[in-house]
C-alpha cells in the first residue's frame, strides 16, 4: 500500500490530471465564447460531429489545436530528457543545439521549394507537398545539425557549455538561413516567419495533427525500449561497458531517438523552444532517479507546459495570440540562466 | 548614397565597438551582440516605439539605455566565474534569447506596427534616408573619434588587472569608460538598421589575421582603427549583395551579416579559440 501512494506515483497523477484540465481548459479559452456546457454537450454525441456553431468552433479549430501543442510538448520534453542524459549535459536541449533550427530549416526548403517550384505564385495556398514526408525530411535536417554541432564542438571529448555554445550559434546560423529562404523563395509569406521561427500553434488542424500521430507512437515505443540503456548511460562508460551495453553504440540509438521525436514536433509546431530544457530538470526534481518515474513525468509536464502556455498565449491579449514558443522561452531563459549559474558554481 | 553612408559608419561603429568588445572582455569571441547589447537595446528600441514614442532621437536614448541594461545583465551573471569566456559567451546569449523572444510578444501584442518593425528586426538597410542618418551620424562620429583617441589604453587594458593597476590606471574605470562608449555606438546603430549581428566579431579577427605577419600583430593602436574599415568594408559588400538582388530581392543585409559570421564564429570556435 505504501508503494502506491509513492511520491513519483503522485506526481504522475498530479500531471496525468493537470493535462485533462489543461485540455478541457483548451476548448473554453480563446477569442470566441464557448462554455463548458458546450464541451460537454459535444463529448456527449462525439461520434455524432458538432451541431451548434459553439461546437463547431471546438471540433475544427481547439481541439486538434490542443491536441497538436500536447503532442508536441510530449515529444520536446522526452527528446530533451534523452538528449541531456545521451550527452551529459545538463544544458542540452533540441532548441540549444540547434536541432530544431535544422528541422525547421528542412521543413522551410521541402514545403516552400515545392511551393516554388510547382506551386502558383497568385494563389494564397500552398501547394502540394505530401504532408506526410515533412515530418521525415524534419529528421534528416536534424540529424545534419546534430552531426554538425557534435563537429564543432569535439575538442578532446565533449564539454557541455562548449557543446552548448556551437548549438546556439548553429541554431542563429540555421534560422538566418530560413530567413533567407522565406524572403528569398517564400514571396508574400514573410508575415509567416517571425510566427513559425518563434514556434506556434496558431491554426493548427487535423491536417497537422495527422502526420505527427504515427512518429509520438513510435517514439513512445522507441523511449520505452531505450528506457533501461537510458538508465545505464547516466553513469561512465565503463559502468555501461559491465553492465554489457556498448556505449557509443546506445548513444547514437538514444540520439537518434530523440531527434526524431524532436524533428517531427517541429515540422508541425515550428521550434519551440526550452521545454526540453526545463521539464526534464523538473521531472528529475520532483521525481528523483527512477528513470521510468522521469520519463513518465516528463512527457505529462511537457504535455501541460506547452498546453499551458498556448492557452496563456491565447488568453491574454485575445484575440489576438503570442506564439507559444515565444511564452516558453520567457520562461525557459532564466531557468537556463538558473541551470548555468548552479552548475558552475558546483564545478567551482 | 544615405545608404552607402549609412553602411559606411555603421559598419565601422560595428567594427569598433566589437574590437573594444573583445579587448575589455579579454573574450576573443566577443562580439556586442553575443554580449546582450544588440538584443536589449532591439527589445526596448520596439517597446518604446510601440508604446511611447516615434521621435529618433529619444528612441536612440532608450536603445543606449537597453543595451547597457543587457550588457549589465550578461556581466552580473559572469562575474560569477570571474568573466571565464565561455560562460560570458553562454550567459550573453541566454540574455539575447529573452531579449528577442520578449521583442517578439512586444511586436505580436501589437499588430499594427509589426509589419514596419518586421524588417527591422532582422537589419536592414534599405530605405534609410537623411534625416535617419543625420540624428546618429554626429553621435557615432563623436564616438569612433573618441575610441579612437583611446585605443592605446586599449593595449594596457589587456595585461592582467595587477599589471595595469601598477601602472597607474584605474581599470574599473577605463573598462567602463570603453565598454559604454562601445554601448552606445552599438545602440545608435541598432536604432536606424536594426539588430544586426557579427560584424564586430569578424572585423577584428579579419584585421588580427592580416597583421598577423606585422611586428605588432597585438597592438590595439593599429587594430582598432583596421576594425572599423574592415567593419565599414563587410557592411558595405554584404549590403551590395544585398541590394543586387542575387540571392532574392529584399534579402535584409542582417540575415547575410548572420550567416557570414555564424561561419567565421564557428570555424573560429573549432580552431579553439575558447
Amino acid at each position: 500500500m505504501r508503494n502506491m501512494l509513492s511520491i513519483p506515483r503522485l506526481w504522475i497523477c498530479f500531471f496525468a490530471v493537470a493535462t485533462m484540465l489543461l485540455l478541457g481548459l483548451g476548448q473554453v479559452v480563446g477569442a470566441a465564447h464557448v462554455g463548458f456546457a458546450d464541451v460537454q454537450a459535444l463529448a456527449s454525441h462525439f461520434a455524432d460531429g458538432p451541431q451548434t456553431p459553439q461546437e463547431q468552433i471546438i471540433y475544427d479549430i481547439r481541439l486538434p489545436r490542443t491536441l497538436v501543442g500536447l503532442f508536441v510538448g510530449v515529444h520536446f520534453a522526452l527528446a530533451g530528457m534523452i538528449m541531456q542524459i545521451v550527452l551529459r549535459n545538463p544544458l542540452a536541449e533540441p532548441g540549444i543545439l540547434g536541432i530544431s533550427s535544422g528541422a525547421s530549416l528542412a521543413v522551410v526548403i521541402s514545403i516552400l521549394g515545392a511551393d516554388f517550384i510547382w506551386g502558383d505564385v497568385n494563389s494564397r495556398a500552398i501547394a502540394g507537398f505530401p504532408p506526410e514526408l515533412v515530418p521525415l525530411f524534419a529528421l534528416l535536417g536534424g540529424l545534419v545539425a546534430a552531426i554538425l554541432v557534435l563537429w564543432f564542438s569535439w575538442n578532446n571529448g565533449l564539454q557541455p557549455q562548449r557543446t552548448a555554445i556551437a548549438g546556439v550559434i548553429l541554431g542563429i546560423f540555421l534560422n538566418a538561413l530560413v530567413l533567407a529562404v522565406i524572403v528569398g523563395i517564400g514571396a508574400g509569406r514573410a508575415q509567416m516567419a517571425i510566427l513559425w521561427i518563434s514556434g506556434s500553434l496558431f491554426s493548427r488542424g487535423y491536417e497537422n495533427l495527422q502526420p505527427i500521430i504515427p512518429w509520438t507512437v513510435l517514439g513512445l515505443f522507441a523511449t520505452i525500449l531505450i528506457a533501461r540503456p537510458l538508465s545505464i548511460l547516466r553513469f561512465s562508460d565503463d559502468f555501461a561497458r559491465n553492465a554489457g551495453l556498448n556505449p557509443s553504440l546506445w548513444r547514437v540509438a538514444c540520439a537518434v531517438v530523440a531527434i526524431g521525436l524532436a524533428a517531427s514536433a517541429v515540422s508541425v509546431a515550428g521550434p519551440i523552444g526550452f521545454v526540453g530544457l526545463v521539464i526534464p530538470h523538473l521531472a528529475r526534481l520532483l521525481v528523483g532517479a527512477n528513470i521510468g518515474a522521469q520519463l513518465t513525468v516528463a512527457a505529462l509536464a511537457g504535455a501541460c507546459f506547452t498546453t499551458g502556455a498556448d492557452l496563456l498565449g491565447r488568453a491574454v491579449i485575445a484575440p489576438l495570440e503570442i506564439p507559444v514558443g515565444a511564452i516558453t522561452s520567457l520562461v525557459g531563459v532564466p531557468i537556463f540562466i538558473l541551470i548555468l549559474q548552479r552548475n558552475l558554481w558546483r564545478l567551482k | 548614397m544615405p545608404r552607402l553612408l549609412a553602411a559606411l559608419i555603421v559598419g565601422a561603429a560595428f567594427g569598433g565597438a566589437g574590437c573594444v568588445t573583445q579587448a575589455i572582455s579579454r573574450n576573443p569571441l566577443g562580439d556586442p551582440s553575443l554580449i546582450g547589447v544588440t538584443t536589449g537595446s532591439a527589445f526596448f528600441v520596439v517597446t518604446a516605439y510601440t508604446y511611447f514614442t516615434t521621435a529618433l532621437p529619444s528612441l536612440i536614448l532608450i536603445g543606449v539605455f537597453g543595451g547597457i541594461f543587457g550588457a549589465s545583465i550578461t556581466f552580473l551573471l559572469a562575474r560569477q566565474t570571474n568573466f571565464s569566456p565561455m560562460h560570458l559567451i553562454l550567459a550573453g546569449m541566454a540574455v539575447s534569447l529573452f531579449f528577442s523572444a520578449a521583442t517578439v510578444t512586444i511586436n505580436i501584442i501589437d499588430s499594427a506596427t509589426s509589419n514596419s518593425t518586421f524588417f527591422w528586426l532582422i537589419g536592414n538597410l534599405a530605405n534609410r534616408g537623411w534625416v535617419e542618418l543625420n540624428s546618429v551620424g554626429l553621435p557615432i562620429l563623436l564616438g569612433l573619434s573618441c575610441l579612437l583617441l583611446l585605443r592605446g589604453k586599449l593595449n594596457i587594458l589587456m595585461f592582467d588587472d595587477d599589471n595595469v593597476r601598477s601602472r597607474g590606471m584605474n581599470v574599473i574605470g577605463w573598462r567602463l569608460a570603453f565598454g559604454l562608449l562601445a554601448v552606445g555606438l552599438v545602440a545608435c546603430c541598432v536604432a536606424i538598421v536594426g539588430p544586426i549581428g557579427f560584424v564586430g566579431l569578424v572585423a577584428p579577427h579579419i584585421v588580427r589575421m592580416a597583421l598577423h605577419n606585422t611586428p605588432t600583430p597585438t597592438d590595439h593602436r593599429y587594430i582598432l582603427p583596421l576594425s572599423m574599415l574592415a567593419g565599414a568594408t563587410i557592411l558595405l559588400v554584404t549590403d551590395a549583395i544585398a541590394i543586387s538582388g542575387y540571392l532574392g530581392p529584399n534579402l535584409p543585409t542582417g540575415i547575410l551579416c548572420a550567416l557570414l559570421g555564424g561561419i567565421i564564429f564557428a570555424l573560429l570556435f573549432k580552431k579553439g579559440a575558447v
